[in-house]
């Protein structure tokens, strides 16, 4: 993994400005296994770059959006306003939420720094998990020419790998919208480390789905 | 006897949802949430024993109040478990863009007690049936519904009539 220059973004939030409270309250077992690396590792940069799993042929795909993309303050603010204020919302198969819609918004207005947010707050375990789920899921279907559809690919690659079921379960749907054969290999990958059985069946159908 | 079939979102009532406090084999108190009810109403839907209407029910509820066709969770359980349970049904028509389904199989369960909520809870995670369509399986059975005529896309959103045009 040597050529990837995909943006990540550094983030100046720190983990703790949103409080131990809010974090116990929304079930987030603190620190995340991902969280511990990403300590280890000291950079999101670092840390998306360098994981086992090799996504390079991801980079294959057709796009100008290479460069890095620095995130502003005054989105990090907007994007943990929405997720806090998403915490009580009532999310439901199908139906956009107004979190989605605002999340659209943003992503339509800013494009990949808002993906790269996403990616740090949720790899970072600062976000409920529920509410990252329901991101994710939704992320999967926004049409293919969009510019952001390497970083969301990314994010959806790191995000069915990650400890919490919860998240694991919305990345699998992601996937499942994406319907794109270029994403079989990182699902085979998923399947075969996935301890979830019923996860690991989703897995096996979305494969046959796109392969049919 | 048939089914009850109610709308949920499954990775609640996955037991070891990655949660580290929850006890093995129990289920977390969020999937109480998809047996929600509204003036001690749970809206339900019954499914004949050999499950020939289930397609076309859940091809009505994924096109109701949604924007996409998306994955779809359900649980069935045994209508046996209603009369256990004393839980009164009321035959009411339901509100999808399929009018025949709304009149035959939408029903209430009324005079709902937080107990009987709770009890059902407990059915449905020692015995439920928890299935997921994916949105591709689903839009097979919303097309195959909307060839036999039986979705109206006037009662559809906007957004979602858009989609399928």
């Amino acid at each position: 993994m040597s050529s990837i220059d995909v943006a990540t973004t550094e983030t100046t939030i720190s983990p703790y400005s949103w409080g131990a409270d809010y974090l116990q309250s929304s079930g987030t077992v603190w620190p995340t296994p991902e969280r511990r690396e990403l300590e280890e590792e000291n950079s999101v940069y670092t840390y998306v770059s360098a994981k086992s799993t090799d996504l390079s042929y991801l980079w294959s795909l057709p796009t100008e959006q290479t460069q890095k993309v620095e995130s502003t303050p005054a989105i990090d603010e907007v994007m943990i306003k929405i997720f806090k204020e998403a915490v009580d919302e009532i999310f439901e198969d199908g139906v956009k939420s107004v979190f989605i819609y605002k999340l659209f918004a943003l992503v339509e207005s800013f494009g990949i720094p808002i993906i790269q947010k996403l990616m740090f707050l949720i790899l970072d375990g600062q976000i409920n998990f529920a509410v990252a789920s329901e991101s994710l899921r939704w992320l999967g279907d926004i049409p293919y020419s969009d510019s952001t559809y390497r970083v969301r690919l990314l994010l959806l690659s790191k995000c069915i790998f990650h400890s919490s079921p919860l998240i694991r379960d919305g990345a699998i749907l992601g996937f499942s919208f994406l319907d794109d054969p270029i994403t079989i290999p990182i699902l085979k990958e998923a399947y075969e480390s996935e301890a979830v059985p019923e996860l690991k069946k989703d897995i096996h159908k979305i494969i046959a789905l796109i392969e049919a | 006897m048939g089914y009850i079939l109610r709308k949920i979102r499954r990775a609640k009532w996955i037991e070891h949802a990655g949660i580290a406090w929850l006890p093995a084999s129990e289920i977390q108190a969020d999937a109480l949430f998809d047996l929600r009810t509204k003036d001690n109403i749970l809206s339900v839907w019954y499914v004949e024993q050999d499950q020939s209407n289930l397609n076309i029910v859940i091809a009505a509820l994924a096109t109701s109040r949604t924007e996409r066709i998306s994955n779809f969770d359900y649980v069935l359980i045994d209508e046996k478990y209603l009369d256990q349970l004393e839980i009164q049904q009321l035959k009411k028509d339901g509100d999808t863009p399929n009018s025949i389904a709304n009149q035959l199989w939408h029903i209430d369960l009324v005079e709902l007690t937080a107990r009987a909520v709770y009890s059902l809870a407990q059915i449905i995670s020692e015995d439920g049936l928890v299935n997921r369509l994916h949105y591709k399986e689903v839009l097979v059975h919303v097309q195959n519904e909307i060839y036999a005529g039986n979705l109206e896309l006037n009662k559809m959103t906007e957004e979602l009539q858009n989609k399928i045009r």
